[in-house]
């Protein structure tokens, strides 16, 4: 697959038009050579140097078995044995990447374009589009995507894809990670599971290597969420899921050395949400969410002096969506 | 949804005038009722926080649609009925139901956790046994200042039913909405969602407020409340029936009768509403005030 191929690719995919299965094919598996090659803990270029150092004594449950030294009351589920027999796609390994990105170092470095952190998207395509607009367009920008690319919105499909062919096409100049989303189970509830089958016909072209555990770092990095109401650490009333309060923040940012957390996964209103005394941030990219929230998005850009500024966006117009506006067609309920 | 449904622009103004009513802005004025709708966006932070201080909890629906609201007012009886969220969700707190245990937490009990850990107890799921708010307003206009508390409108038990064959008669429709009042994803194990819709007839109105809670792979609810009003020949005496109908399964009784047990299944209430058991159903008349 050529540079041109891709820059054609890369171009039919910003017109919300989807590629082939065997081009969907060809890119997945491009996406996994590149991806293959990124370790755990990734680096994202100047100047957001993004690592993930060190965990005892944060949340075990969090850092062990994912960076081996923390003490593990538990086996850590392997989180990356990529057989070369199966068909696999780049997902499995940006769960991987989540360890690094997600609880992320920053210190600045060379002199490179801004770079911009982005939450959660949920297949809002056009909506992306717009922050495209504010953000800049990519390679310009370097981008740090947080997960949550697909399910909800209608375009998950043109959604993923571009965001993976600008992967192979630029891949030191985006960062993608793994969100609660990326997984079989929930994409099939939610959304993405049968727009892969309404627009291509077979799931198994974009399958994964690995499901996420219901037990472990992986499970445990997707589904954890700050919580007010507990100081140290909490359990969910599902029973399943865990929650942590400013002090488990604090002693983490600590011992890391690290000024704040940025995650993403959970809506809010404004776009983004300081916690803890600025400990955390959760950055929300999608807005107007499901098309009917009324909140804005935005994204994180920092500096080459780690300098904060967030960009907040708002929904495409709907003219430029290709759909009619939705107004609720009345119906003989009963 | 058909693409003829989709370019439904509104009643005509002949069919507005037939039926001697008049469009409002966000309603519609017919036989003595105005009825009216709102849809806003979900709550800023700001008001997310005066939402918790009247609530005394800091946990509420993802998105809470805290300006959205269904009214419909009866000017010579003073009858009003109203639809929000911040009543659905007092009524949640009061009902307070033991949290829904998701299928991971059997093995979650067996796994290594933080010692010092705050187990959350809170009914995650919503649920709530609101029917609506309704009060008696003696002047329509001096509802928002109340100096004098409204009273409580009168629900007497009913053996009537609300006549569907009347309902399914394609009348035009002179005003439609749906208000989704909140809702939450359950932190991706389910759906939770509370909402309002109306239809105004020519001979009448209807409403459905509906709870629909699916908790992936344990259970789904299902609380229905219809009110119809058929407006009759005495337009000072309206008919209004209440009938709620609650309903509940759970997967694995669902899977025992042979019904699937996956949840991608049960995305629309609407189709397996027949295959969730009844628990709970009652039909109330409104009792028309003196």
């Amino acid at each position: 697959m050529g540079t041109s191929d891709l820059d054609r690719q890369i171009e039919q995919l910003k017109r919300c038009e989807p590629l082939t299965e065997a081009e969907v094919k060809a890119l997945c598996l491009k996406a996994m050579e590149i991806l293959v090659e990124e370790s755990n803990v990734q680096r994202v270029d100047a100047p957001v140097t993004v690592t993930a150092p060190l965990p005892p004594p944060f949340p075990f449950h969090l850092s062990f078995g994912l960076f081996g030294t923390a003490p593990a009351p538990a086996p850590a589920p392997p989180l990356l044995e990529l057989e070369p027999s199966q068909t696999v796609s780049a997902l499995p390994k940006m769960g991987v990447e989540l360890g690094g990105a997600g609880f992320g170092q920053l210190h600045n470095s060379t002199s490179d374009p801004i770079p911009g952190i982005c939450g959660d998207i949920h297949g809002q395509f056009y909506d992306m589009k717009e922050l495209f607009k504010v953000g800049g367009d990519c390679p310009k920008t370097n981008y740090l995507f947080l997960g949550d690319f697909v399910d909800r919105g209608f375009y998950s499909v043109e959604t993923f894809l571009l965001l993976l062919a600008l992967k192979v096409r630029y891949p030191d100049r985006i960062t993608l990670i793994r969100g609660n989303h990326e997984s079989r189970q929930i994409t099939q509830v939610y959304g993405f599971y049968d727009e892969c089958l309404r627009k291509y016909g077979s799931i198994r072209v974009i399958d994964r290597k690995q499901e996420v555990p219901h037990d472990g770092a992986m499970c445990d990095l997707l589904w954890s969420d700050p919580e007010d109401a507990v100081d140290g650490w909490g359990l969910s009333p599902r029973g399943a899921g865990f929650l942590f309060g400013g002090n488990v923040v604090s002693s983490f940012n600590h011992t890391n050395n690290i000024d704040y957390i940025c995650r993403a996964h959970q809506l809010v209103m404004e776009g983004f949400k300081w916690m803890f005394n600025n400990k955390i941030v959760t950055v929300w990219s999608a807005p107007n969410y499901c098309y009917r929230c009324g909140n804005v998005a935005a994204i994180l850009e920092l500096d080459e002096n780690l300098n904060k500024q967030f960009r907040v966006f708002e929904a495409a117009p709907h003219e430029s969506r290709g759909v009619p506006a939705k107004r609720p067609a009345p119906d003989y309920f009963l | 949804m058909t693409k003829a449904a989709e370019a439904w622009e509104g009643p005509t103004a002949a069919e507005l005038k037939a039926a001697g009513a008049e469009a409002i802005p966000g309603g519609v004025r017919v036989k003595g009722w105005v009825i009216r709708s709102h849809n806003g966006p979900i709550l800023n932070s700001a008001s997310l926080q005066l939402f918790e201080d009247k609530l005394q909890t800091t946990h509420l629906p993802e998105m809470v649609f805290g300006e959205s609201f269904l009214s419909l007012q009866h000017a010579q009886t003073g009858i009003r009925l109203y639809f929000n969220a911040l009543d659905a969700l007092k009524a949640w707190k009061h009902e307070a139901l033991p949290p829904v245990e998701v299928p991971a937490a059997a093995k979650w009990k067996f796994r290594s956790k933080p010692s010092d850990q705050v187990i959350l107890d809170y009914d995650y799921t919503f649920t709530t046994p609101y029917n609506g708010s309704d009060a008696l307003v003696q002047n329509p206009d001096s509802i928002q200042t109340s100096l004098d508390e409204p009273r409580n409108l009168c629900w007497e038990d009913s053996e009537d039913r609300i006549d569907l064959v009347a309902l399914s008669a394609k009348e035009p429709i002179l005003f439609y909405d749906e208000v989704i009042l909140y809702e939450d994803e359950l932190a991706d194990n389910g759906i939770s969602f509370l909402t309002v819709r109306v239809r105004v007839m020519p001979t009448g109105w209807f409403l459905l407020l509906r709870f629909w809670l699916r908790v992936d792979g344990v259970l789904m609810r299902l609380r229905d409340t219809r009110v119809y009003c058929s407006f009759g020949s005495d337009e000072a005496k309206p008919i209004v029936l209440r009938e709620c109908c609650w309903r509940e399964a759970t997967f694995a009784s669902l899977s025992a009768k042979g019904y699937p047990s996956d949840s991608a299944a049960y995305g629309d209430p609407n189709l397996i509403a027949h295959k969730l058991p009844v628990v709970m159903q009652k039909i109330q008349k409104l009792k028309l005030p003196n």
